[in-house]
């Protein structure tokens, strides 16, 4: 990996390697295709004026689900038809993937910028001996997950100040959570307890007969329209889909994290431009975007979070997902979800 | 040996039909005896087959999947049938609007329908639990849950029933009224007519109809998906789908395993169906005319329009006014202050995205629907009207889109496609013609049936006078057969346009952002959470096809002959 000793020469590489970047993409039809599922629309709008203005490149995003997306991408890496360019998602979709060799080794210059302060490094895979030799999947930004409460059925004297408050009787029934079994925020904060509390804590959670909804929106609306108290397992931006409703988001204990990650697929028809959007992402105004737009968590020191909840100083990191945890212990914690729940 | 003309063209078209639905299919079968996805590295393994069989939970989701299909296949031809003979063979008022709104009502997306009922039925906040609770002490829930086997399957009957209706109605309105006068006539009462008259005529096309809609039922996903997982009800095609898209890595072979399954059972209900019709003729259409007037009801005449109007309440208007509603909320379902707002239509109305969509869901769904319904009125025609030995092959290959969920089906067509070697560098993946494609064999299962329920009430003494005239063969099916299908041709082209401008699950793996339609734009639009965008798309959905389906029903009248 290289180094660089100043601020400057490091800028300077940076800067020569952006440029060929842009005069390759003009080379491509200054196009990028994007699979990008779940950030907000101002951030699609911003980020697709940015890229026009800057680079005159116009950007293509497409919604789809994880295993959608996923399917399409291995099937046309296999086939040499590759339509997609770059895939943002959780870590523990892009992880896989990279090492399957799904994703092509980009190392980004942006993670490269000596003196910032990173929250999380971007280039933690690359580091990691499991990746020694393979793609690896750039870190962008993190997600925090809580308890979204409605606050006309949640006082604050009622609010769970730790995970096991949520096993009160009163609590009964007046619980939604995004299916565990599946990739999202249901997973992340199933772990979370997981690790905390145990297993027996989750059986004890199912006898409060938890309201499982598969899409993470639908969860946010159920409790922003008060049909259900809390949402185990909210993230922060899903405060700004259920804007103007009596709900909060909380994190009794800690929060518990989520990386999001990016790749260059194998085979990208505008490779250049993906790369391009790879740097962008890590860089300072990418990060200024996707916190002020987006509503993420920034991983820069330089980049303040938009809004406070954004801001992770003064919250216990309850849980943070390693390398190991999405490639190897994905599986098995899936299917103890599926019993424990009684998913088929 | 010399080989007719007519043989000729019919193994070609056998051999063009068989290329869009068996080679998906193959590589479903494919991958349901490898151990990992076509095109990747792996090898043949039948554990899949052996996984499903082991597993004691495959015996219960297929005893419950068909319990399931069974209820509603039931209800929704009951629905139907009293539908399609209330507005054809009844002196109810009003009945060529009613029939209109009905065929109207088949034409609005599902998706937004089923959301439009979990805003209505759910148990907590749903409108109407709402209001039923502020009239009735109820407690803090119900009296209605939309999560539920009732949820399933009344949902499952408003969505499906106006498709069969499509499909019954020309049935019911091409039968002779004489028959009936003569019921009447020797004492026989309306009940006693239409048990013994009318549904003896309309038998082939109810069995057709029953068939269809009960490989649908296996076969549905979307409902069971929405509003079953929740209620963790499952079905054999939510375990598919859970295999494929809720496990890391997919567990491809089981899911395939459990598709070949479902292709099985389908199978077995169309023989069961040939059995049933057998060799028998059921001419209705003849070369003499006959009188179509109506039945009057009398006393029973408000209640039979008091039923339509009930259906066409639940099924439409308060679906419809709840989307219309929900798009100028801030979050639909909401109460708040200040809730009203255009904020969401400022937003769709600005995206490139939307405009592209509604272009293209205009282009492809028209092609697509024209395509697939010459090649059907060609496999109809082979299947009904002739001895040739290829016509049950042909008409078995056309069902099994059908057969397959849609994701699987969907699968199925990317492995396909995107292996598909072309001469001269040309390639049919990530172009919009990849759509057309998955749409016209989509369309195969619907288009037939709506082609064959129609030629098999044309009796051949036409043909046969056409033929003794010197006419050739081609001229017979140009000159008399195509004239008298003209109507199931339009009606088949509607039915196929609108599931192309609606579907999404089909096409989910084949688009890409040049060739996006409304319904996939609408699918991403919900996916992240942007459900009053999704309306306002699912409004715009049931826009375009009100406007397709007005001008063709207008042109229809204009430029096609009627059956008589």
């Amino acid at each position: 990996m290289p180094t660089f000793k100043t601020r400057d020469e490091w800028k300077a590489s940076y800067d020569a390697h952006i440029a060929e970047l842009v005069a390759g993409s003009k080379k491509e039809g200054s196009k990028l295709v994007v699979y990008m599922g779940r950030e907000l629309p101002a951030w699609y709008e911003q980020v697709t004026k940015y890229f026009k203005e800057k680079y005159g490149i116009d950007v293509e995003f497409m919604g789809l689900g994880a295993f959608e997306a996923a399917s399409k991408i291995k099937a046309e890496v296999a086939a040499g038809k590759v339509t997609g360019d770059y895939q943002a998602s959780g870590s523990s979709l892009a992880r896989p993937m990279a090492l399957d060799g799904f994703y092509q080794y980009y190392l980004p210059p942006a993670g490269l910028e000596p003196g910032i302060n990173w929250f999380i490094d971007p280039l933690l895979d690359v580091k990691d001996p499991a990746f020694a030799g393979k793609a690896f999947s750039p870190i962008i930004s993190v997600s925090m997950f809580g308890i979204m409460i409605n606050t006309k059925l949640v006082p604050p004297d009622k609010e769970p100040k730790t995970w096991k408050d949520l096993l009160d009787p009163a609590w009964k029934g007046k619980l939604i959570m995004q299916d565990p079994s599946v990739s999202g925020s249901g997973n992340r904060i199933y772990w979370g307890m997981s690790k905390r509390y145990g297993a027996d804590f989750l059986k004890q959670l199912v006898t409060q007969n938890l309201f499982i909804e598969r899409n993470e929106a639908n969860a946010a609306r159920a409790v922003a329209s008060g049909g259900y108290a809390m949402y185990i397992g909210s993230a922060t931006t899903h405060l700004r889909q259920v804007e103007g409703s009596p709900v909060k988001v909380i994190f009794p204990e800690g929060v518990v994290l989520s990386i999001d990650d990016v790749g260059v697929i194998t085979g990208a028809p505008h490779l250049n431009a993906a790369r391009l959007f790879a740097n962008f992402q890590i860089s300072k105004d990418g990060q200024e975007i996707s916190t002020k737009y987006g509503e993420r968590t920034p991983i820069r020191g330089d980049v303040k979070p938009a809004l406070d909840i954004l801001d992770t100083a003064g919250k216990k990191i309850l849980y943070f997902q390693t390398y190991d945890d999405d490639v190897n212990l994905m599986p098995q914690l899936r299917e103890q979800a599926k019993q424990i729940f009684n998913i088929k | 040996m010399k080989i007719s003309f007519e043989r000729l063209y019919v193994i070609s078209l056998l051999i063009v039909v068989a290329f869009l639905v068996l080679y998906p299919v193959g590589m479903i079968f494919f991958g349901s005896i490898r151990d990992t996805a076509p095109g990747l590295a792996g090898h043949f393994s039948l554990d899949g087959y052996a996984k499903i069989f082991r597993d004691p939970d495959t015996y219960t989701l297929l005893l419950g999947t068909l319990w399931l299909a069974i209820i509603r296949t039931v209800l929704i031809v009951v629905t139907a049938v009293f539908l399609a003979w209330a507005v054809s063979r009844t002196n109810i008022p009003y009945r060529g609007l009613l029939k209109g709104i009905i065929i109207f009502a088949f034409f609005m997306p599902y998706m937004p329908k089923i959301l439009a009922w979990i805003i209505m039925l759910n148990s907590r906040t749903g409108l109407i639990n709402q209001a039923a609770r502020t009239i009735f002490p109820l407690g803090d829930e119900g009296p209605f849950n939309v999560y539920s086997y009732g949820g399933i399957i009344f949902t499952s009957v408003l969505l499906w029933t106006p498709i069969l209706f499509i499909l019954l109605v020309p049935v019911f309105e091409a039968m002779d009224a004489s028959l009936e006068e003569q019921s009447r006539m020797s004492g026989a009462s309306i009940w006693r007519t239409i048990w013994h008259i009318d549904v003896p005529l309309a038998r082939p096309a109810l069995l057709a109809a029953t068939a269809l809609a009960f490989v649908r039922m296996i076969e549905s996903f979307t409902v069971e998906l929405v509003l079953g997982i929740p209620a963790k009800i499952y079905v054999l095609t939510t375990k598919i789908y859970n295999n494929l898209a809720y496990t890391e890595p997919p567990l491809y072979p089981p899911a395939m395993a459990l598709a070949v399954g479902l292709l099985v059972i389908t199978i077995i209900i169309v023989a069961i169906q040939w059995k049933l019709l057998g060799q028998r003729q059921y001419g209705t259409v003849t070369g003499k005319g006959f009188r179509v007037a109506p039945v009057d009801l009398r006393k029973f005449k408000y209640l039979v329009f008091s039923g339509v109007l009930l259906f066409i309440f639940l099924n439409l208007v308060l679906p419809l006014g709840v989307l219309l509603w929900g798009s100028f909320t801030k979050i639909a379902g909401v109460f708040m202050p200040n809730m009203y707002t255009l904020a969401h239509y400022r937003y769709a109305l600005s995206t490139t995205m939307f405009t592209r969509s509604i272009v293209n869901t205009l282009v492809i769904a028209s092609i697509s629907a024209t395509v697939a319904m010459v090649l059907c009125s060609l496999v109809g025609y082979v299947v009904v009207k002739t001895n040739f030995r290829e016509r049950r092959p042909l008409d078995l290959v056309t069902w099994l889109p059908w057969a397959i969920p849609s994701i699987v089906l969907a699968l199925g067509m990317l492995w396909a496609y995107i292996l598909l070697p072309l001469p001269f560098g040309l390639t049919l993946y990530g172009t919009t013609g990849i759509i057309i494609v998955a749409f016209v064999t989509k369309g195969f299962p619907m288009g037939t049936r709506t082609m064959t329920s129609t030629m098999i009430q044309i009796t051949k003494e036409l043909e046969e006078s056409s033929r003794i005239h010197g006419a050739s063969w081609t001229q017979t099916f140009t000159r008399i057969m195509l004239p008298l299908v003209s109507p199931g041709f339009m009606s088949g082209w509607l039915i196929l346009f609108t599931l192309a401008a609606k579907d999404l699950d089909t096409v989910i793996l084949l688009y890409n952002s040049r060739s996006i339609i409304l319904s996939t734009l609408m699918y991403e639009w919900w996916w992240r959470g942007e459900l009053e965008e999704a309306f306002i798309l699912g409004l715009i959905q049931a826009a375009i096809i009100t406007v397709a389906y007005t001008g063709a029903t207008l042109l229809g009248r204009k430029i096609l002959p009627p059956v008589t």
